[in-house]
């Protein structure tokens, strides 16, 4: 077993841009989050684990094109690069592993 | 990582909360805020659409506030490093200080925070006039022609024909003017002024649509407006593509196709303007003549970023000839260039000019130095209050010093606790600004503080200018006066600070100099607005309508129509309507020279204005057998020293005889140097009339309405320009209401700061002096010998501050009347009388409570607190 480094709020982050692949830039992502969640995510929130992952490099990003329905303001894309993504897959192995441990979880 | 920085033109959608939005984006590290406002504006636009415009604009104020983080952050210093490092023990003694003085902390701290709100508008008035038209960016580079004279006004209109004679050579020159037209609403028309310009204009001066694109006329028949305009005229924020009607002068109608809505610039621009369309229109609807050297614009204007200004000049020295040869009663020695940034302040001085100005430098030094009084003001009662708390605490001190504590440490302490109360200030009077400003705004013609066009990083720099100067004013001469004394003697109790400290007697005396200075001000500036509106003009100003004609023809239609209602009382018709126009001429009198003001007026014009007749007769009933009499006034008849009743006198090459004398009446709005002059009325042919006026019955706003729709029946393609006479008042009303305003606005602040601060001394001298007070009425002294010792300093005090507050209000309200007003009222004694009355009305207000009750306290009650 080894340190990922992946919080977990970052990992629902960069599994979110795996989902958005090609489109995976900040409204969207956090618009995914706070559906997949059902809690509102903030922007602010968001650019903090951003910036945590790009530091990780954990994450690349680039802009896009000009748009017009936001001003004229290009989006930043974002890719999970091969670092982030063998980090996501640590964290899920180690989780499985873990729950293969747990004998039954009890509702009461 | 790319830098992303923003665009600079990107557009920020219209409904997004403006404050936040510049909020962010001066906080906002620059390669950021591309990408994060971009997502806000979008998520702003999703929202919107699913929770509303309200809601969304809630949840885009709560993420900018969620990206107030480091990361996200600017990283230039936004704050000055270096703040002292703060001890909690200090704190902790700080709050316990405000605990047990609350009522006189909040007191000190209400009386800054409204003075510091004032100095806001202050600054505002100082901004206005330092960035006057920097709003362009190309400023530096645009100049405006004018044509000095040898001996009359400059000229600040000029030629049609200039900027096309200079494009030729190769020079980026543009016109621009303005002009009023009739739009079309239905059957009605409503006056509205179009500026036309040439394409460079737009290119040079950079109008931009509400989405920050620069826009560009491209065909004739295409229109900019105004969102204030787009609202009035379609009930619609953004009417792109729909049509606006206007009229022309020649009864011509056109369709114009609304373009874009443009961008509203900031008030302290020249340029202002509801429409703007291309130049080519008014070559087509105004018959001009683009080589005709005689037909006059508002301004040239050239762009001098790619040529130098000697070409320039070198190139307008060969237009002289032609102008000159042209314009012989306009001939100019040579063409003057003079920058956009130079030219507002002296706009006013120019002839043919109507470009929108500087404030007058007085109103500026004037709004800046009251609310630098203020200011002071505010700081000397802080000042006061907290050598007067400080008494209570000198044990504290004491303790300090003998426990080891340096002075420097007491010193600290103190000043930390005063720059606290600064800063609780500083935030209160954001509050307060937040509706001070609206109201002061309210209170003046012209919005002068216009929060969200000002740089936000220029008001926070000032801001924290502000603190540092008003916390050093206030806080340093407390502290270390505070902590100067001798632990020995405080313990020993022999220290007293009575409210016999001198500075704080003449701080006290200054607020006191301040409050009688603008109470008395305000007395008289009221007096004089009613003054102003009593005033005997000569003539009817009530009760008369002017309607201007387009044609002479006109008249006899209206007057038609007009007889028939019932509450018009007579119609005549003129050429010239006293207080709005009249002609310098010369009039020789027994061969004497003498400047007269002429009127060209209607056969009944003085009967229906009301002039007044002192001898002789009107005109008679028919022109022909009166054009060649004369009426002058008093001042005419003084000044040649003699009866000219019946003689002949002469104007021009004409010679009249007199066949009345009348009062003396205003030929113009009362201000400045229109005072009365000497006067000629002559009767001028009906084919020259130019108004209708009309005398009424009852009040005649609403006359006048009525009249505009019986106008549309007999003339639906000319626009309807009826005005009262009344509106010779307009100017004067509004200077009077402004100087009121201003002057009541500064009276309240000042006597309510200096109302608290009096106030806490006194309590805090009952408080200190009550064992004082108690042996001395145990040994007999009577009530009003302790309220005599109360009051003792508090007589000087007033009465210096009455003698020089009073004294300077007479010299300066003086000097400015004269400045402003024709006539106006002279300084009195119940100027002098009422502001002092009701001025130590308040102080007894203030402070008698307190004080009475001292006076009748029990001495058991006052000697046996300990």
């Amino acid at each position: 077993m080894k340190e990922t480094g992946l919080g977990e709020f970052q990992e629902i982050v960069l599994l979110a841009i795996l989902i958005l692949d090609e489109n995976a830039y900040g409204a969207k992502i956090q618009n995914e989050m706070s559906q997949r969640l059902g809690r509102t995510i903030s922007r602010g929130a968001l650019h903090a684990a951003l910036t945590r992952l790009s530091e990780k490099h954990f994450i690349e990003s680039k802009f896009g094109g000009a748009t017009t329905e936001r001003g004229g303001r290009r989006k930043r894309f974002y890719t999970a690069t091969n670092l982030g993504k063998s980090a996501l897959n640590d964290a899920k192995t180690i989780r499985d592993e873990m729950w293969t441990l747990v004998p039954k979880i009890n509702m009461q | 990582m790319d830098t992303g920085s923003e665009n600079q033109y990107a557009m920020m959608h219209p409904e997004i909360p403006k404050f936040s939005y510049r909020l962010f984006k001066w906080f906002c590290h620059e390669d950021l805020f591309e990408e994060l406002q971009g997502d806000l504006e979008e998520n702003f636009l999703m929202n919107t659409a699913e929770q509303g415009k309200k809601k969304a604009r809630k949840i885009y104020n709560y993420e900018v506030m969620k990206l107030l983080r480091p990361s996200a952050m600017r990283k230039a210093n936004l704050f000055p490093k270096g703040i002292a490092q703060l001890s909690r023990n200090y704190l902790k003694t700080s709050v316990r200080a405000v605990r047990h003085n609350p009522g006189y902390i909040l007191s000190n701290i209400v009386g800054l925070a409204l003075a510091l709100s004032i100095s806001t508008i202050g600054y505002f008035y100082y901004h206005f006039n330092d960035t006057f038209n920097k709003h362009y960016d190309q400023a530096a580079h645009l100049y405006k022609i004018h044509g000095l004279r040898t001996s009359e006004a400059t000229l600040g209109s000029s030629s049609i024909t200039l900027a096309p004679s200079l494009r030729a050579a190769g020079i980026d020159a543009m016109r621009y003017h303005k002009e009023t037209v009739a739009i079309r609403l239905g059957t009605r028309l409503f006056q509205e002024s179009t500026v036309f310009v040439d394409p460079q204009y737009l290119e040079s001066f950079e109008l931009r649509s509400l989405s920050g694109q620069k826009l560009r006329l491209q065909n004739a028949d295409e229109i900019f407006i105004s969102s204030e305009m787009a609202e009035k005229l379609f009930g619609d924020v953004y009417p792109v593509g729909e049509f606006v009607e206007i009229v022309f002068p020649n009864e011509e109608e056109r369709s114009f196709v609304v373009k874009d809505v443009f961008q509203d610039p900031p008030q302290n621009v020249s340029f202002h303007f509801p429409m703007i369309t291309s130049f080519d229109n008014y070559l087509e609807f105004y018959g001009a003549d683009e080589n005709d050297w005689t037909k006059y614009i508002d301004g040239t204007f050239v762009n001098l970023e790619n040529i130098g200004s000697d070409q320039v000049e070198a190139q307008l020295n060969t237009m002289i000839e032609p102008h000159n040869k042209y314009n012989p009663s306009r001939v100019i020695e040579k063409f003057r260039l003079d920058n956009i940034l130079e030219w507002p302040n002296f706009e006013t001085t120019l002839a043919g000019s109507s470009f929108w100005n500087t404030l007058h430098p007085a109103s500026v030094w004037g709004t800046v130095s009251t609310a630098f009084a203020i200011l002071l003001l505010a700081c000397f009662n802080f000042i006061n209050t907290s050598i007067a708390l400080s008494g209570k605490r000198l044990k504290e001190i004491a303790v300090r010093k003998v426990m080891g504590g340096s002075r420097k440490s007491t010193i600290a302490q103190f000043m930390i606790e005063n720059t606290f109360m600064v800063l609780a200030s500083v935030l209160l009077s954001i509050g307060v600004s937040y509706f001070l400003i609206p109201a002061y705004n309210s209170l003046m013609t012209q919005e002068i503080v216009e929060l969200d066009k000002v740089p936000l990083d220029t008001l926070i720099y000032f801001g924290i200018g502000l603190i540092i100067f008003v916390a050093l004013l206030s806080g340093a001469y407390p502290s270390f006066y505070i902590s100067r004394f001798s632990s020995l003697e405080i313990f020993r109790d022999k220290l007293v600070i009575s409210g016999k400290n001198k500075l704080m007697l003449i701080l006290l005396t200054f607020q006191f100099t301040l409050c009688f200075y603008n109470f008395s001000s305000l007395f008289v500036n009221v007096d004089n607005s009613l003054y102003q509106e009593t005033l005997d003009r000569g003539y009817n100003l009530e009760k008369v309508i002017n309607i201007p004609l387009s044609s002479s023809e006109q008249l006899a239609e209206l007057k038609n129509r007009l007889d028939q209602h019932p509450d018009v009382l007579q119609v005549a018709g003129t050429t010239n309507t006293i207080g709005f126009n009249f002609r310098n001429a010369t009039t020789t009198i027994d061969g004497m020279d003498h400047e007269v003001a002429d009127l060209a007026v209607g056969i009944n014009y003085p009967q229906l204005i009301g002039i007044r007749l002192i001898k002789g007769s009107f005109f008679s009933e028919q022109y022909e057998s009166s054009a060649d009499h004369i009426i002058i006034n008093k001042m005419l008849e003084d000044e040649v020293g003699h009866d000219l009743l019946n003689k002949s006198i002469k104007l021009g090459d004409q010679v009249f005889s007199v066949i009345g004398v009348v009062e003396d009446f205003n030929l113009r709005p009362m201000m400045f140097e229109n005072r009365i002059k000497p006067t000629v009325l002559r009767p001028s042919p009906e084919k020259s009339y130019r108004y209708a006026t009309l005398e009424s019955q009852n009040a005649t706003t609403s006359l006048n309405l009525e009249i505009e729709g019986m106008w549309y029946e007999l003339f639906p393609q000319q626009l309807y320009k009826g005005f009262l006479q009344e509106k010779v008042m307009e100017d004067i009303r509004a200077t009077n209401t402004i100087m009121v305003n201003i002057n009541l606005f500064s009276s309240l602040i000042t006597v309510l700061i200096s109302a608290l601060g009096l106030y806490t001394l006194i309590a805090l001298n009952v408080q200190r002096r009550s064992k004082e007070f108690g042996v001395r009425k145990v040994l007999g002294a009577s009530k009003s010998v302790i309220i005599g010792l109360l009051g003792k300093d508090l007589y000087w005090i007033l009465g210096i501050a009455m003698v020089i507050g009073l004294t300077s209000a007479y010299f300066v309200t003086n000097a400015v009347f004269d400045i402003i007003y024709a006539y106006h009222v002279s300084f009195g004694l119940s100027h002098l009388l009422w502001p002092t009355v009701s001025l130590v009305g308040i102080v007894v207000f203030t402070i008698g409570y307190k004080v009475l009750q001292t006076g009748k306290m029990n001495p058991v009650e006052q000697l046996r607190m300990e």
